[in-house]
């Protein structure tokens, strides 16, 4: 058993437990996870060799697609909404009702959405109609789900070959986005070091429109340059590793929560340019920029989070 | 038969359907014993009856959920393993099937008219 071949089938195992209810994924990837374990040792002893990415492969894909698999571990019913996409369909029936409450019950209480109404009467009003409203999403979500379930009882979808991806796997694919990355942050430093040094030198309508604040060049400007290195430094390891590790991973956590406290401090610390519009328009890019790159951690984290854990192991004979 | 589906598939699906309720039947005799996965599929395997792993390992859980097995991880020199064994309702469970199983041999002969082991045929 190799790194790589461990690492194939937790990825494997993932997939499939990901899809099962919480309460069993870690039980059943342990199983899971031994059985291939023990039968890719079988396969290997079988044809004589030692056990490689390869044989590890074909062993999960004769397993079955992840979602078939997932599909065997719960009861064989029919149903409209499928055991694996219960919380998918779930997510989604929330996530829309309360995004369509949360759009309408402010407009509705300030008198925006329902002009006519008293301001008494505006929560009432607004439950009567935007409110209960909402719901059809639900439905319109169970009338697609029921003409998916037709669609395939109908027209039988092949059989998928389940692929293993960058997400779940190491690999050493990664150093081609990480050069690009790198080229990118280094561009970025020179372009940000160069308007600072054209501001500075030349006197014209384009550089007095983006003139730096000089209380910014003295205080701040410094601290963007440091965090541009600390990044530049990462992504040249990054780039000389080829891969992620938990270091690395965790460092640049740190370095995307620095750069929005650094944003931050950008945004609310005083002018960065000295004429009004430059700076308002800088300054609401840079809090666009503090918006994805939270979204960006969370999803990250969210993605890198321990899934399952192990089981309550006895020693000994039966 | 769905449509888009060759005869060929459709031969095969209706044979995994047939084997399919065999298995259950087939795991339990085996489960007697404690034994894990893999080498409940190996004892099947010298047997003579090949059970794809994607099919009864899940199967395994599913008998432990509807109450018929009982297991519990068990590490002895190698990597942990999961044991399973039959319970007290797993022994009906297996001692019904069986008889089930003989009855429907005897029927399944009659029908196809197999000669039965006393030499007899089952069915003109």
């Amino acid at each position: 058993m190799t790194v790589a071949t461990d690492a194939l089938i937790d990825a494997y195992v993932a997939d499939v437990t990901g899809r099962l209810p919480r309460r069993s994924r870690s039980d059943v990837a342990a199983e899971l996870r031994s059985l291939l374990t023990e039968e890719l040792r079988g396969r290997a002893g079988d044809s004589g060799r030692l056990p490689d990415d390869q044989m590890a492969l074909d062993l999960v894909r004769a397993f079955g697609h992840p979602s078939a698999v997932a599909a065997r571990y719960h009861p064989a019913v029919i149903s409209i909404i499928p055991p694996t996409e219960t919380r998918g369909f779930v997510w989604a029936t929330v996530v829309g009702v309360a995004l369509q409450w949360a759009g309408s019950l402010p407009l509705a209480l300030t008198g925006q959405l329902l002009p006519h109404s008293t301001e008494s009467t505006r929560l009432a009003t607004w439950w009567l109609s935007y409110g209960l409203g909402a719901l059809w999403w639900p439905g319109f979500l169970v009338t697609v789900m029921m003409i998916a379930a037709w669609l395939r009882r109908t027209w039988p979808a092949p059989e998928k070959v389940w692929q293993p991806t960058r997400a779940n796997v190491p690999a050493n694919s990664n150093r081609g986005r990480f050069a690009l990355a790198l080229a990118g942050a280094v561009c970025g430093a020179a372009i940000w070091i160069g308007a600072v040094w054209a501001s500075l030198t030349f006197s014209n309508p384009a550089t007095r429109a983006l003139t730096f604040d000089p209380p910014f060049l003295a205080t701040r400007a410094p601290v963007v340059l440091i965090y541009w290195w600390a990044s530049i430094a990462l992504l040249v390891v990054l780039f000389i590793e080829g891969s992620w590790r938990p270091l690395t991973r965790q460092l640049d956590h740190a370095l995307k929560i620095a750069c929005c406290m650094l944003l931050a401090w950008l945004v609310f610390g005083g002018r960065i340019f000295v004429a009004d519009d430059a700076d308002r328009s800088a300054k609401a890019m840079l809090g666009v920029l503090v918006v994805v790159i939270l979204a960006q951690l969370a999803f990250q984290i969210w993605r890198g989070r321990r899934r399952t854990t192990s089981p309550h192991f006895r020693s000994g004979a039966n | 038969m769905a449509k888009n589906e060759s005869p060929d598939d459709a031969i095969g699906k209706l044979e995994q359907e047939l084997r399919r309720g065999l298995i259950v039947l087939a795991a339990l005799s085996q489960l007697k014993e404690p034994q894990y996965g893999y080498s409940l599929r190996m004892t099947l395997a010298v047997g003579g009856m090949n059970v794809e792993e994607g099919t009864l390992y899940p199967l395994l859980r599913r008998l432990e959920d509807q109450g018929f097995l009982t297991s519990e991880w068990v590490v002895e020199d190698g990597p942990p393993r999961r044991y399973y064994r039959l319970n007290s309702a797993g022994k009906k469970l297996l001692a019904r099937l069986e008889s089930n199983w003989q009855s429907l041999v005897g029927v399944m002969n009659a029908f196809t008219g197999v000669e039965t082991p006393k030499g007899r045929r089952a069915a003109s």
